[in-house]
C-alpha cells in the first residue's frame, strides 16, 4: 500500500478547487453584468442624468444637477463607470427618485416575498412534474399519459400572467374561495399562526400559477429521464431480485431520474424570477416584481438597474449552489475525472 | 442467390418511395403523418389568414370607441363585446394579431441570426474564440430576461422596433448555445474534414457546408423562439412596456387587466388568441423536429 491522501480527501480537494474556480468566474460575471448595465444607461438616448432621474420629469433642474455631481455624470465615462461599480460593490445602487429611498433598501424589503413565492412555486413544479413524469413514463401509451402530455403543452402555450388572471377570475371572483391580491388581508389578527395561514392562503394562487408553468416542463424532462433509467441494467437487477414494483420505481429509479430535473430547476432561477415578476403584478404580491412594475410606471431607472444587478447576483448564487449540489449528490459526477 | 434476397435490393424496394423525394419532400412526408403537427399547421395557417384578411373584411378601428364601455358579448352587436373604453375586442384581436405576429417573426429571425453569428464561430473555431464568445453569451443569459428587456425599453422607449430588439437581445443566448453545439459536432464530421483537406476556406466551410446541415435544429429552435416571443411581448405589454400606439394582443391584455372582474371577455379572448397561436407554433415545431429526426420520436 502506498501512503498518500485517501481517495475521499482527494475528491474533496478537487471539489474545493472547482468551487474556487467557479467562485472566481461568478465574481467576474457579476462585475461584467454591472458594467454592462451602467453602459446601457450611458448608451441610452438623452442626457444620462435626466434619464437616471426619470424621463417623466420626476426631478427638477436642481436635482438633476445634484445627480450629475453625486454620480459624477459630468466626468469622463470610465470614471463614472468606476464609481458606479465601486458603489454597487458596497451595495449602493443610488436612490430611487420616486420613493426617495436607497434602491438597495427598497429591493431588500421586497426580496423575501419574492423568494418565498419562487421557492414555493419551484417546490410545486418539481414535486408535481416528477410525479406526472413518472406516471407517464410507466404507462406511455395509456390515455392518462396523453392527457398529461397535452396539459403540459397547454401549460406552456399560455402567457403565464394570463393563466394567473384566469385563476383569479375562477377562484377569487366566481367561486370566492381565495384572496385575490396582496400577501396578507388587512383584517388579519396579530397571532403568528393566524398570519402564516393568511399568507399561505394568499400564496396558493400565485405559486400555483408560476408552478404550473414549470411543472409542464419538468414533467417532460422527468418523463424522458425516467424512461431512460427504467431501461437500465440496475433497474432490471432490482426487478430480478423480486423487489416490489413500487419500491423499484420510487426508491431505485426515481433517485437517478430526478437529478436532471433538480439540475435544470436550479439553473432556471432566473427564468422563475422573470415569471415571478409577471405573476406578482397580477396578484399584487409585494415582491420585487411588483417593485419592478412600479419602477416602470415611473420610469425609475435606478431601481431597474439595481434590481437587474441584484437579481443577477441571486441567479449566480443559485447556479453556483446547483453546480456544487449536483456534484455532491451524484457520485458519477463527483468521482469523474476532470 | 436470387436477387430478391439481396439486402441492397430489398432496401431499395422499401426506400423507393422515399428516394423519389428530395430531403425536404421526405420531411414533409413525415410531417404529414403526424396528426398533432398537421392540426397545428392548419390552426396556424387559419390564424395567419384571419390576421391578414380579417382586418380588411371587418373594418373596425381597434382604437376607436364604437360601443358603450363594457358591453358584454351577449348584450350588444359586437361579437366579442367591448372593453372598458368601449373599443371593439374583435377588431383588436384581428388587427392586433398582425402586429403581434410580425413582432414575433422579426424577433425570431433576428434571434436566430445573432445566435448563429455568435455560436457558429464559437463551435467551429473553439479555443480562445469560443471562450470569449461563450462568456459574452453567458453575460446575456444570466440576468433575468424580463428585467433586462424592461430596462432596455425604459431607456430607449417602448416602440415596436425596440420591442423586437429587446426580445432578440434576451433570447439569442439560447440559440447561440445550440448553434455552438451543432457547429462543434459538425466540424469533425468526415465531409467537413474532406472539404478542409480539399482546401476550402473557413468561410466557405461555415456557410456552405456546416450551416445547411445545422439548419434543421435551428429551424425548430426558431419556432420555439417565435412562440416564446409572442408570450414575452405579451408579458412586456402587460407590464406597460408595449407600444401604446400599436394594438397587440399583449396591449389588450395589459390595458384591460385592471377591469378584469367587470370585463372578463376583454381579457379572456386575447389570452386565448395567444394560447392557440403559441400552441399551434409548438405543435408545428415538434412536427418539424420529428420529421427531421424520426429516431427521437420514440421518446
Amino acid at each position: 500500500m502506498t501512503e498518500g491522501p485517501s481517495p475521499r480527501a482527494k475528491t474533496l480537494q478537487r471539489l474545493g478547487r472547482m468551487f474556487v474556480i467557479r467562485l472566481g468566474h461568478a465574481v467576474f460575471l457579476l462585475l461584467a453584468v454591472t458594467i454592462f448595465t451602467f453602459t446601457l444607461l450611458h448608451l441610452a438616448p438623452g442626457d444620462a442624468a435626466q434619464v437616471w432621474a426619470g424621463a417623466q420629469g420626476g426631478a427638477s433642474a436642481e436635482q438633476i444637477e445634484q445627480i450629475r455631481v453625486e454620480y459624477g455624470l459630468d466626468r469622463p465615462f470610465p470614471q463614472q463607470l468606476a464609481s458606479y461599480v465601486g458603489n454597487a460593490a458596497t451595495g449602493d445602487f443610488g436612490d430611487s427618485f420616486f420613493f426617495r429611498q436607497p434602491v438597495s433598501e427598497l429591493v431588500l424589503a421586497r426580496v423575501w416575498p419574492t423568494i418565498l413565492l419562487v421557492l414555493t412555486s419551484l417546490g410545486i413544479a418539481i414535486l408535481g412534474g416528477v410525479i406526472l413524469g413518472v406516471w407517464t413514463a410507466r404507462r406511455p401509451t395509456a390515455p392518462s399519459s396523453h392527457v398529461i402530455t397535452a396539459v403540459a403543452l397547454f401549460g406552456f402555450s399560455a402567457p403565464i400572467f394570463w393563466t394567473g388572471i384566469m385563476l383569479l377570475l375562477i377562484f377569487s371572483s366566481w367561486l370566492n374561495l381565495l384572496p385575490s391580491h396582496g400577501m396578507n388581508s388587512v383584517t388579519v389578527g396579530d397571532g403568528f399562526f393566524e398570519q402564516a395561514w393568511d399568507t399561505f392562503l394568499h400564496l396558493i394562487l400565485p405559486a400555483s400559477t408560476l408552478g404550473f408553468f414549470y411543472m409542464a416542463q419538468y414533467s417532460r424532462i422527468s418523463r424522458v429521464s425516467m424512461l431512460e433509467v427504467l431501461g437500465s441494467d440496475y433497474v432490471r437487477t432490482a426487478r430480478a431480485k423480486g423487489l416490489k414494483e413500487r419500491s423499484v420505481i420510487w426508491k431505485h429509479a426515481l433517485r437517478n431520474a430526478v437529478i436532471p430535473v433538480v439540475t435544470i430547476a436550479g439553473f432556471q432561477v432566473g427564468a422563475l424570477l422573470s415569471g415571478g415578476i409577471l405573476v406578482e403584478t397580477v396578484f399584487e404580491w409585494p415582491g420585487m416584481g411588483r417593485l419592478a412594475f412600479e419602477a416602470v410606471l415611473r420610469r425609475d431607472t435606478p431601481i431597474l438597474m439595481g434590481m437587474l444587478i441584484i437579481s443577477t447576483f441571486i441567479v449566480i448564487v443559485a447556479n453556483l449552489l446547483t453546480d456544487v449540489a449536483y456534484r455532491v449528490i451524484d457520485p458519477r459526477i463527483r468521482f469523474a475525472k476532470p | 442467390m436470387s436477387s430478391e434476397h439481396d439486402p441492397a435490393v430489398l432496401i431499395d424496394a422499401v426506400d423507393e418511395d422515399a428516394r423519389a423525394r428530395s430531403p425536404l419532400g421526405e420531411a414533409w412526408f413525415m410531417f404529414r403523418r403526424n396528426r398533432a403537427a398537421l392540426f397545428g399547421l392548419i390552426l396556424l395557417v387559419a390564424i395567419f389568414l384571419l390576421t391578414i384578411f380579417g382586418p380588411m373584411l371587418y373594418e373596425n378601428e381597434p382604437f376607436r370607441i364604437v360601443a358603450r364601455p363594457r358591453t358584454s358579448p351577449s348584450e350588444g352587436d359586437l361579437l366579442l363585446g367591448s372593453d372598458y373604453l368601449g373599443r371593439d375586442t374583435l377588431a383588436g384581436l384581428l388587427t392586433g394579431g398582425r402586429v403581434t405576429l410580425l413582432i414575433a417573426v422579426f424577433a425570431g429571425t433576428m434571434t436566430v441570426l445573432i445566435g448563429l453569428l455568435i455560436g457558429g464561430p464559437a463551435g467551429y473555431f473553439g479555443g480562445r474564440v469560443e471562450s470569449v464568445l461563450m462568456r459574452l453569451t453567458e453575460l446575456f443569459q444570466v440576468p433575468p430576461a424580463i428585467l433586462l428587456a424592461m430596462l432596455v425599453l425604459v431607456l430607449w422607449g417602448p416602440t415596436v422596433i425596440n420591442l423586437v430588439l429587446a426580445i432578440s437581445l434576451v433570447a439569442w443566448p439560447q440559440t447561440a448555445r445550440l448553434s455552438r453545439g451543432e457547429f462543434l459536432r459538425l466540424r469533425n464530421v468526415e465531409f467537413v474534414r474532406a472539404a478542409k483537406a480539399a482546401g476550402a476556406s473557413d468561410l466557405r466551410i461555415l456557410t456552405r457546408i456546416i450551416l445547411p446541415n445545422a439548419l434543421p435544429p435551428l429551424i425548430v429552435n426558431a419556432t420555439l423562439i417565435i412562440g416564446g416571443a409572442i408570450l414575452f411581448e405579451a408579458g412586456l405589454s402587460f407590464l406597460g412596456l408595449g407600444d401604446p400606439n400599436v394594438m397587440t394582443w399583449g396591449l389588450m391584455l395589459g390595458s384591460s387587466r385592471p377591469y378584469v372582474f367587470d370585463t372578463w371577455w376583454a381579457v379572456t379572448f386575447p389570452g386565448l388568441a395567444i394560447f392557440f397561436t403559441v400552441l399551434a407554433i409548438s405543435l408545428v415545431g415538434d412536427g418539424i423536429n420529428d420529421a427531421f429526426n424520426p429516431k427521437l420520436r420514440e421518446r
